[in-house]
Order: structure tokens, then sequence, then C-alpha cells
């Protein structure tokens, strides 16, 4: 029970109901139910694991990377983490929205690419078109969301998860109302969402953006307004050289003074050995997008330092 | 809610292993499952389940404490009720068989067996009946599910002021009809 910020419960008889409400419904679980709870929890469980492999397991290509170059083709994506996992949720809902207005040819994938996992390039892409179709659909975005309620709420779940402070933003998807979601600004929560992830992290020194292939520094750049839906993965890739984006990170970090865990990677003696030609192909760069968190957590700390420098 | 090394239970959570997610389990179901009992589900036990599994698929997005853990996982709690609401014919909404509750006599607790001397379960959920949908959850949210007024309102998204006029009603209708029937027993069918 919960009594402490407001008068919840100061009238000694209600206090008394209060109480006894509160221990009426919070009694054990029964042990058969919570049995196969935890069934469900721990299948759900494996199953994502199997088809979502995080950064420093095992890819599912024929040769096996260094742990290392891993987190530099990780590093990366940094900012393409940033630009799309950040928003993938927010933007797969307005495309799931968009997409599927029962126009002449509904696009269903646009739904799976909404739940199944694989959201973030597929949902970016897709997002450009969010918000275009949306006002000349109307009466069919109604009829579509009631439709989509469900998959809709999980997708906005995950996004509450992802983006509380953006919460009271959201359109109300709980309620039998769906042209709730029809007329709401979706580029709108699409862009805040962008901008207060982006703002979360610097941008990288002149000379990590310069390493990076040419086709991806637009987008790094400014990931919230980049044209997604034209970025030519490929031409990305062939240009991809991990050695000239370690080196160059490493020579702006070595202008600042403050020594992170970094600095003894770049004094080590990396070398890759990396046949870009077997690069995973778009839908491994999104499962490590997805692992944006891990990311962060090791190749966003030598940015930060860098963006000091 | 205090889990022990709450830090390392996420990560490992998120990793999927099964351990953790039975820390996080055991922790929240009671009240997740009584939390979707009070709103009257005779399926509360069906929804729980799909609570869950939506935290094992998407807790990997989640960034946070233990407190916004739990805002978290009762709205997805939320979500899922009015799902269910919505698969249900559109009646009123029936409650719970009261015989499909927990039997009194597996209860050991002194608090809880005074409770049910006093509160049956049509009691209990009679008295529910005097409030809206919104004011039911709110008030549940607060009592049974323990979420301060922040949390409630991040849970079922609306603002601490709506939440805040919602529980005030809901209380004031409560008292009053709790105080009603204090002098003469509340019996219900």
């Amino acid at each position: 029970m919960n009594t402490s910020d407001d008068h919840l419960g100061d009238d000694s008889d209600l206090a008394d109901a209060i109480s006894e409400i509160a221990a009426f419904f919070n009694t054990p679980v029964d042990p058969a139910v919570s049995q196969n709870h935890l069934v469900a929890m721990f299948d759900a469980a494996d199953e994502f694991i199997t088809s979502h492999a995080p950064i420093g397991s095992a890819p599912p290509v024929t040769h096996r990377r260094k742990p290392v170059l891993k987190t530099l083709t990780a590093g990366l994506v940094f900012k393409i983490g940033l630009g799309v996992g950040a928003t993938a949720l927010a933007a797969t809902s307005g495309v799931a929205l968009v997409s599927n207005l029962g126009d002449s040819s509904p696009k269903p994938t646009t739904v799976s690419t909404a739940t199944a996992g694989d959201r973030d390039l597929g949902a970016i892409e897709l997002a450009a078109a969010a918000g275009k179709a949306q006002s000349d659909y109307q009466a069919a975005c109604v009829q579509r969301m009631q439709n989509l309620s469900s998959k809709m709420s999980e997708i906005m779940d995950r996004f509450a998860a992802e983006h509380p402070e953006l919460a009271a933003q959201m359109p109300d998807m709980s309620i039998d109302a769906p042209e709730s979601a029809c007329t709401f600004d979706w580029k709108t929560l699409v862009g805040d969402a962008c901008a207060t992830e982006a703002a979360k992290h610097p941008d990288p020194p002149a000379g990590v953006l310069e390493a990076m292939p040419e086709g991806l520094r637009a987008i790094v750049a400014d990931p919230c307004n980049a044209d997604w839906a034209n970025v030519d993965w490929a031409g990305v890739m062939k240009d991809f050289d991990p050695s000239a984006l370690v080196k160059a990170a490493c020579a702006n970090h070595a202008e600042t003074s403050e020594g992170l865990g970094f600095k003894k990677f770049c004094e080590s003696d990396f070398n890759f050995d990396f046949d870009l030609s077997k690069f995973p192909d778009v839908s491994q760069l999104d499962a490590l997008t997805v692992s944006f968190g891990s990311l962060h957590a090791i190749f966003g700390t030598s940015a930060q330092s860098l963006s000091r420098s | 809610m205090a889990i022990h090394g709450f830090d390392e239970v996420l990560t490992a959570a998120k990793l999927g292993a099964h351990w953790a997610l039975e820390v996080l389990y055991r922790e929240m179901s009671p009240s997740v499952i009584g939390w979707l009992r009070s709103q009257g589900h005779s399926d509360a036990d069906d929804i729980a389940s799909e609570v869950f599994v939506n935290m094992v698929r998407d807790i990997r997005q989640f960034y946070g404490d233990e407190s916004r853990l739990r805002t978290w996982i009762f709205a997805l709690a939320h979500h899922r009720m009015i799902d269910a609401r919505r698969y249900q014919t559109r009646r009123p909404i029936t409650y719970s068989d009261p015989n499909d509750l927990p039997d009194a006599s597996t209860r050991t607790d002194d608090i809880e067996s005074s409770v049910l001397e006093r509160l049956e379960p049509g009691n209990v959920y009679a008295l529910f009946d005097q409030l809206s949908e919104d004011q039911r959850i709110v008030i549940t949210l607060r009592i049974v599910a323990g979420l301060n007024l922040e949390q409630t309102a991040s849970a079922i998204n609306k603002s601490v002021n709506a939440v805040k006029t919602l529980q005030h009603r809901s209380l004031a209708t409560l008292a009053r009809h709790y105080k009603e029937n204090l002098s003469a027993p509340i019996t219900f069918e």
C-alpha cells in the first residue's frame, strides 16, 4: 500500500478499508500458476536469444571475427543506432500506421517488421513515409487501427520502455479510440525521440567522422534529419575501413588528457585482418544496433572522451 | 519492492538468464496478478502470463531503476488488461466469480484472515462497482500495486493532476459507501 506522498488513507475508517483491499488482492501466487508463467517466460527468453545474437556472441556467419573488431563494427553503427534504434519504435508505430491505411496495396510486411525485432533499418526507411499518407487516409486509418490495436499497444509499450520521458506525448492507444492514433502527429514524436536520444550522445570529432564511409557521414552527423530511405548500405560497407576509423579515433583521443579504457585499447596492437566482402548483411547490422545499450557502454565512452578533445 | 543487486539482476535478465527473470517474476507477480484480479478479470492469470512474456521480450529496451521497472510492468499490465477487455463482448464488466478467488482456508496470515471476515469477495467488488473504470484503475494501482502518484500517472499515460483528481473522487466514493455500511454489514447477493 502506498500512503507516503498524498492523503491516501488518512481517514481512519477508509484506512482500514484500504488496508483490507490491499491485503485482499496481494496474495501469494499459486505455485502451479507461477510454474506456467515461468515456463512461458523462459521459452520467450530462449526464443529471443536464438533470434537476436547479441554483441559478443558468435555471429551467424561462416567466419569468426575478433571481439574487438565486433566492437569496432558496432562503433561504426554507433550513430546509426542512435538515429535508428532510438526512433525505431516510434517510427515503426507511424509506419505501421501509415503503411497499412487500407490503400490499394497494403503492406503487411511493415507490420511484421514492426513486431519481428528486425525493426531498425526497415522501420526507419519506411518512416520516411510516415505522416505523408496520414491525412489522406483518415477513414481507412481508423478502420485499420481497429485491427492493429493489439500490435500497436505492443509497439507503444516498447517505445515507452525506451523513452519514458516522451510517454506524455504519446497518443492514448489503450482506449477504444483508433482515431486518436490517426490524427496523432507521429513525425513530431519521432523527431522528439531522435532529438532526445541524440542529445545524450556527443557527435564524433571531425577526424573520426572523416574516417567513416562517405555514405555514412551525413547520417552520423545528423541522424534525425538523415535521408534513411536512400542510404546505399552496400556502398557504405564497401568503403568501410575499420583500421582507419580506429586510428582516427585514437588520434583524437591522444589530444585529450582524460584517460579511459579506450586509451589502453589504442595502445594495444590492434590488427584488423577483416575481409570486408564477408561483412554481415544489413540484417546482421540490425542485430548490432539492437544492442545499442551495450555498444554505448563499450564505444560510447570513448566517443564521449573524444568529444571533449 | 527491493531486489538485492537489482542492476546485476536487470543485466542478467536482459541477457535472458532464467534465474534473473525468475527473481523479477517472484518480486512482481503477486501485485501484478492481484491488480489484474482487482480489475475483475477472471482470467487474470492468463493476462499476467502475457505481461511477463512481454516483459521478457522487451526488457532489453528497458533502462532505469526498480521504481521505473515497476511502473513499466504495470503499464504493460494496463495495456494487456485493456486488450483483454476488448476481446470480451462489449458488455459491462462482470467481476470474477468469488468462488474463483483464493480460498480463505488456505490463508494463514492473521491480517488476511481478519480481512476476509470483513470483506468478502463480493463486497470488495461491489465497493469497486461504485467507481468509474478510470477511478478503479487509479485507486487499485495506488492501493493494490503500491504505485505512487507519479508511477501511476506514467503507467496509465495520464498526468499526475488527472490521477490526483481520479484518486480524490474514488476515495470520496469509497469512503462514503464504506462508512454507510459500517454499522450494517455489507451484504451482496
